[in-house]
């Protein structure tokens, strides 16, 4: 059972590098865009309040 | 608490948190999405639904109790969102194995299937919660507790779907279980060849937590 274990240990590693890829990867403008964009409606909420 | 709390109450703006919140999803987004493709399976997809999950826990940002797991809580949020809507794009499409043929494999290095790896197609034709488990306890490094609070279920449901979906991965790369699309060479030298090729890759083990649960039923 030993090559059994080696092929769950195997799968893991895998699953981890595909996982860290995405996670490795530069947040697209997409995000940032939205993150701002809440920004400045909290900026305008802000300033009425 | 208590009565003190009156001179908060109607001071008007956000809370003076919310900036420090607003940090802690920034730097949460890369996980977000790395979830979200192992969800969606598809680059673009899976951004979407990482967006509007992203939107949500702002919204919802209130609700969130300081202190506890934020990451938990907003992969919870998006989880919740790719199962809310069945007719959402994100549901349906390249992990679904009848629309394999769709898998945008050769969209570009960034998709999540490029390079398609055995795991990886193989991860494919699982069913969503049993992938949803496997990334979040495997990859993710989320405790059974965790993942069972993000999936919603029993802690033993969560066990006894890593364990399935484990099992279904191995008899997949053994060849014994159907691998989605994408023949390959059959036979061990070529197993034997990626598995030593896999033990290359990075030290981290999440397979090691010692579950050995196959054989549970799962109440789901």
């Amino acid at each position: 059972m030993i090559a059994a274990r080696a092929r769950q240990r195997a799968i893991g590693r895998e699953l981890r590098r595909m996982y860290d890829d995405v996670v490795q990867e530069p947040v697209p403008d997409d995000f940032l865009d939205l993150l701002k964009k809440i920004d400045e409606s909290k900026g305008k909420k802000d300033a009425s309040s | 608490m208590g009565a003190g709390g009156e001179a908060t109450a109607d001071s008007g703006g956000p809370p003076p948190s919310d900036r420090e919140f607003q940090r802690d999803l920034l730097e949460l987004i890369p996980f977000l999405r790395a979830f979200s493709r192992s969800l969606c399976g598809d680059r673009e997809l899976a951004d979407d639904l990482a967006q509007e999950a992203l939107a949500k826990a702002w919204q919802s940002r209130n609700t969130f109790r300081a202190g506890s797991n934020l990451k938990a809580w907003l992969f919870t949020i998006l989880r919740n969102q790719f199962y809310s809507d069945r007719r959402r794009a994100w549901r349906q499409a390249p992990w679904d194995d009848s629309a394999a043929e769709r898998m945008p494999v050769a969209r570009g290095e960034q998709t999540w299937a490029v390079q398609l790896s055995d795991t990886a197609r193989a991860l494919r034709g699982l069913p969503a919660e049993q992938r949803e488990a496997l990334i979040l306890v495997g990859a993710g490094g989320f405790s059974y507790e965790d993942a069972a609070k993000i999936s919603n279920c029993a802690v033993g449901t969560v066990k006894s779907r890593v364990a399935r979906a484990r099992k279904a991965l191995s008899a997949t790369l053994e060849g014994n279980g159907p691998l989605p699309s994408e023949p390959r060479p059959a036979g061990s030298d070529a197993t034997n060849e990626i598995m030593a090729q896999l033990d290359r890759l990075a030290p981290f083990d999440p397979t090691q937590a010692g579950q050995r649960s196959s054989g549970k039923t799962d109440p789901t």
